[in-house]
């Protein structure tokens, strides 16, 4: 049960019905709860995507199947300073925008291929074309931001650590000096 | 009424009290316990069992929320001990957040604390070298501070004695400036670190790389089952505690040890605020304790009293031990109390990267590193600054992943590393001169929360620190280039003393009351059964790391109080 279900379950359990806004008897749809940043369920659906089309799903899982875009909130929310949230926050708010702007159609109405072109795009552009092209720099340190922390909880993750690259809390006796022969690289 | 002070009394009168419990304070309770006194431990912080009080020892990577990464809010709220390279999300809870014990840094100080029972022996990197006569004598030799009161021969059976109990890995090198031990198997070199062994020993007459011996049980002894620890198993999570007991903290060794005895009572929450001196008996009879929890003031009373609070908690206490007699602080008559302090200076790194032995690595983990003793100023005076520096050396095989766009090609080249090149480094751990202007004292206003005054620190590098600097960086990218390693870097951190967390002195060992505070056995030349064996007690720091040298001193104490000092006495 995530914080606002619990918040309202007690505001039920205390009487409280009257206080609870009418839209929340629509079907839920909230946002992961958080500390700092202000993040709505469609900006986090949106977040979800992009991380998504960063490490794709195939015949290993990719990002989505290993709710990633969780673990790069959690660091934005917990791990970046105040000034880092607001560039990515906003950078979040303006990359809708910012792409029906300056590419063919929303980012969400494309497949994969027009998805990763708009990403590696945005990143190409120049800081300096924030003049012609407003809100570059907030949606540039965004994705940067996003792109470093979806490798980093992707190649963190339970699966890729036990399935493709185990991590052995107890790796065995030290070979101070092997042959790489044969060995696999991880 | 009066039969009830006499039956406190009684009750809180022990036949030694210990302050502190960690690294040394752990071995004065084990060898006053052992031989028989019944001793008071006395831990500011929470108790930490072995085993049970490791939250995060077997914790998988993903399981931490934040991959390790320590949160803004906390980095932002601990601005000092964020800078500590272990305050990580595994072990952040065995260290003492700035707020929580405050103090002057009248020059910049980054004092890093771990207030627990087994105090920072959870966490430390666990590096143990001996000393030997070139240190002892090198103030004497060189003209600072004071001579040492002892010299290698007085503690070398020390050093073996603590040696086999603590188990040490490590190689005999038959290195005259870095005596061997007592070793368990060593620690191999990797390739490259074997490669620029060779280079380097073969290229210079006094220069030697080894593996650093460490305190890691590689094959354990009869002696070290019996403390119920095991065989390491190279799992180099250390900071959180280790379930097998492999490396040595004070927690799975020394502080279980003298409990099992029967004879040692451990008092966690109990914050010493100063020693209590008899004029009228002319000795210390006794401790002040502010209850951390209740905060209710409570005297014990001990026939030996041993300060082992971490070096700056001993001045402190000391500083504030204050009595008719002594309104300096305790054994203060010289005024030098709290000065000559000294520390590592750990500043610079050099890195750079090797392109031999592309068809090498090494595999698994290994808690140690190599170790280049001190070169410079050994055997004559040869350089512009006096004494030198010790080094960590070491070489890791990269594994090179291509980290560019984003979609299917960045996934699979995240999935399909390839063995990138040799990467080597280097960080210094200088030997600073003790000065009376570098000190530790009390500020004569504010008090912390226990009632204790705030502790000052006014401690600094000077010329020859930074002409140590200069030259290691100098020579270590001498001898990397000649080992034909490639794009070298160097670096001065210019980081405050503190962050090498072997601040020392203050309560220097010395053959003269006049100008030194214990005498050869680390006795108080003027409270005779007062004894102080942490870093307090160092006349000068040497380059090598420092808590062998605390725990071989603490040994050596305890044996002096428990024989000889009745025998001098009478
Ligand atoms: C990350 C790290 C790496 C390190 N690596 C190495 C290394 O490789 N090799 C090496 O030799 N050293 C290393 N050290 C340093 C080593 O940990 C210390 O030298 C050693 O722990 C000092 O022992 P001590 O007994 O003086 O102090 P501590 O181990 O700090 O113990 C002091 C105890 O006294 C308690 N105390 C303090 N004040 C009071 C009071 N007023 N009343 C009651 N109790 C009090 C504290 O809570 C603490 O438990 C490292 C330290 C750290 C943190
Ligand atoms: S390296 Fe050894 S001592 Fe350290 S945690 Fe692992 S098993 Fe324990």
């Amino acid at each position: 049960m995530d914080r606002r279900t619990a918040l309202k379950q007690a505001a039920l359990f205390a009487g409280g019905v009257a206080l609870l806004p009418s839209c929340s008897f629509e079907p839920e749809r909230v946002a992961m709860a958080l500390n700092n940043l202000q993040i709505d369920a469609d900006q986090q659906d949106l977040l979800a995507k992009i991380v998504q089309t960063i490490i794709p799903s195939g015949e290993i899982p990719g990002a989505d199947e290993l709710e990633v875009y969780k673990f790069v909130l959690v660091m934005a929310d917990d791990c970046m300073d105040k000034s880092e949230q607001g560039v990515f926050t906003s950078g979040l708010q303006k990359f809708g925008p910012f792409v029906k702007e300056n590419f063919d159609k929303a980012f969400a109405k494309g497949d994969q291929a027009y998805k990763e072109k708009v990403l590696t795009d945005i990143m190409a552009m120049e800081d300096a074309d924030d003049a012609s092209k407003p809100g570059l720099k907030d949606v540039k340190s965004f994705l940067d931001a996003t792109k470093g922390y979806t490798i980093r909880g992707y190649m963190s993750s339970q699966y890729i650590l036990t399935e493709k690259f185990p991590y052995k809390h107890v790796p065995g006796p030290f070979q101070a000096c092997v042959s790489t022969d044969g060995l696999i690289v991880m | 009424m009066a039969n009830f002070n006499i039956d406190s009394t009684k009750e809180n009168t022990y036949d030694a009290i210990v302050i502190g419990s960690g690294m040394s304070g752990g071995w004065a309770a084990k060898e006053l316990a052992d031989k028989g006194l019944k001793t008071l431990i006395l831990e500011r912080g929470r108790d930490v069992k072995h085993n049970v009080d490791y939250p995060t020892t077997n914790m998988m990577p993903w399981e931490f929320k934040h991959r390790m990464q320590v949160p803004q809010e906390i980095v932002e709220e601990n601005p000092i001990v964020s800078k500590c390279y272990n305050f990580r999300e595994d072990s952040m809870h065995f260290f003492v957040k700035d707020k929580e014990h405050p103090y002057v840094q009248e020059k910049p100080f980054d004092w890093i604390r771990g207030y627990q029972v087994g105090g920072k022996s959870i966490m430390w990197a666990r590096q143990t070298q001996r000393w030997s006569d070139f240190d002892f004598e090198g103030p004497a030799r060189d003209g600072f501070a004071v001579d040492w009161p002892i010299r290698y021969k007085d503690i070398a059976p020390w050093y073996s004695y603590v040696e086999k109990f603590v188990g040490i890995a490590g190689f005999k090198d038959g290195l005259p400036n870095l005596p061997d031990g007592e070793f368990l198997p060593g620690y191999d070199l990797n390739c490259v670190e074997g490669y620029f062994k060779e280079k380097v020993e073969s290229t210079y007459k006094d220069r030697n790389i080894i593996s650093a011996r460490c305190a890691h049980l590689s094959e354990p002894q009869p002696i070290h089952l019996e403390q119920g620890r095991g065989q390491c198993m190279n799992r180099t999570l250390c900071q959180r505690g280790c379930p097998f007991g492999g490396y040595f903290n004070s927690n799975s060794s020394t502080i279980p040890w003298a409990l099992k005895t029967g004879n040692a009572t451990l008092r966690p929450f109990s914050v010493v605020h100063s020693l209590i001196y008899d004029d009228v008996k002319e000795k210390v009879t006794g401790v002040r304790v502010v209850d951390s929890e209740s905060k209710e003031m409570i005297e014990y009373y001990a026939s030996i009293v041993f300060v082992n609070a971490g070096a700056l908690n001993t001045n402190l206490i000391l500083l504030n031990s204050t009595s008719n007699r002594f309104p300096n602080g305790l054994g203060n008559d010289n005024g030098l109390l709290g000065k000559y302090a000294a520390f590592h200076n750990y500043r610079a790194r050099v890195s750079g990267r090797y392109d031999g032995f592309p068809d090498t690595t090494s595999l698994g983990r290994r808690p140690t590193s190599g170790y280049i003793p001190r070169f410079r100023n050994v055997y004559k005076q040869e350089t512009n600054f006096l004494r030198g520096y010790a080094a960590g050396f070491s070489a890791g095989r990269q594994v090179d992943r291509n980290y560019d766009g984003v979609g299917e090609s960045l996934k699979s080249n995240l999935l399909n590393p390839e063995w990138g090149g040799w990467r080597v480094g280097s960080h210094m751990m200088g030997e600073t001169i003790p000065k009376e202007s570098n000190y530790w004292g009390i500020d004569p206003t504010q008090k912390d929360e226990w009632g204790i005054p705030l502790l000052k620190v006014n401690v600094d590098y000077d010329d020859n620190d930074e002409k140590m600097v200069a030259d290691y960086i100098e020579q270590l990218t001498e001898m990397f280039t000649m080992a034909g390693f490639t794009d070298i870097q160097s670096n001065d951190s210019k980081q405050a003393p503190g962050l090498d967390i072997h601040e020392m002195g203050g309560v220097r060992m010395g053959k003269d009351p006049k100008t030194s505070l214990l005498d050869k056995w680390n006795r108080m030349h003027l409270a005779k059964n007062v004894f102080v064996t942490d870093g307090a007690c160092m006349t000068s720091t040497s380059t090598q790391n420092p808590s062998l040298t605390y725990m071989a001193l603490t040994a050596r104490a305890v044996d002096f109080a428990v024989k000889e000092m009745p025998k001098e006495t009478t």
